[in-house]
């Protein structure tokens, strides 16, 4: 087995379980989490009832499952630089799956923290 | 333009707001004030307004990478007590038991969710490409956490790395964050 697929199934994975998440909360509309604990009960039940949010928790954590095997293929040295993968991806789904409208503004802030993220594993 | 050069000149303080945030999200407000054009946000005139409004927007996003960074420590506090894990000396049940039932490991994990509940109280506010960037921050965190809690040496190109990200998070933190997404306005759906 490649060392890519475990890498490259944690990003698709964890990309595909944020954009889930994304997805549930967009149906809730804006929510919050202050005013007294009943509130934050209700908030908890009504997340754990929401089909995309629990789905998405559930994608994400195997994506966790894949990272911890990608972990144990190769040095952290080496698997790092890719969690800058998911910054891009996030980038080109949220805009082709989700609409999301990302100006040149956010695109120079994701390329300049994908170049950030590189420069970290290098050190 | 100029509001965007002010807005970088106060940005190295990311820390600091960071926690002044904590402050404020004791005191978020109910829903039904922000509820109206909500998606429409923090597009005032002067610059203090912009800030606010855009930390406002960020406090669940920036309180939940914090929390989450609180929360690994604590784990890996917890998992360094516990040594390392060997599947030959202890069965299975016996491992989980011991790790499910360690102080540092239960705050950690409780900590850790909580952070999910911030997150998912962000995602339900701002666009996903807007929040996700956020989650670099975490590298400046550990930056500061190995440099202050751990002692350890800090290379000169992690400092550097470290601020690009952070000129990166500045960039996508001005950057217009109103929700355009067509599919829904989670309007009148119940979950």
């Amino acid at each position: 087995m490649s060392i890519f697929f475990p890498i490259l199934m944690s990003s698709i994975l964890g990309v595909t379980g944020q954009l889930l998440l994304k997805v549930g909360m967009s149906k809730m509309g804006s929510v919050s989490i202050g005013g007294g604990g009943s509130r934050v009960v209700g908030l908890v039940r009504s997340l754990a009832t929401n089909f995309y949010v629990v789905g998405g928790l559930a994608v994400f954590g195997s994506g966790v499952f894949f990272w911890l095997v990608a972990l144990s293929l190769a040095p952290l040295s080496y698997t790092y630089p890719f969690a800058s993968l998911s910054y891009a991806l996030i980038a080109v789904t949220s805009f082709f799956l989700l609409h999301e409208k990302i100006g040149w503004l956010r695109l120079a802030g994701i390329l300049t923290i994908c170049t950030g993220v590189l420069l970290v594993a290098l050190s | 333009m100029l509001k965007f050069k002010l807005a970088r000149l106060r940005g190295p303080s990311i820390a600091e707001t960071g926690l002044d945030l904590k402050l404020s999200a004791t005191e978020v407000e109910p829903p039904s004030l922000e509820q109206p054009k909500s998606d429409k946000v923090a597009l005032p005139g002067s610059f203090q307004a912009t800030l606010k409004g855009r930390l406002k927007l960020l406090a669940p996003v920036l309180i939940s990478v914090i929390l989450s960074m609180v929360g690994q420590l604590i784990l890996k506090r917890g998992m360094s007590d516990l040594g390392p894990v060997s599947f030959t000396t202890r069965s299975l049940p016996e491992i989980i038991w011991s790790i499910a039932t360690d102080p540092f490991i239960i705050v950690g994990m409780v900590i850790y969710a909580v952070s999910v509940l911030y997150w998912l109280v962000g995602l339900s506010r701002v666009p996903l490409s807007y929040a996700y960037p956020f989650i670099s921050l975490s590298y400046v965190l550990i930056l500061g956490a190995s440099f202050f809690l751990l002692g350890e040496h800090l290379s000169l190109l992690r400092i550097g790395g470290v601020l690009v990200i952070c000129l990166g998070v500045l960039l996508v933190a001005f950057s217009n964050p109103s929700d355009n997404t067509n599919h829904t306005k989670g309007e009148g759906v119940k979950p």
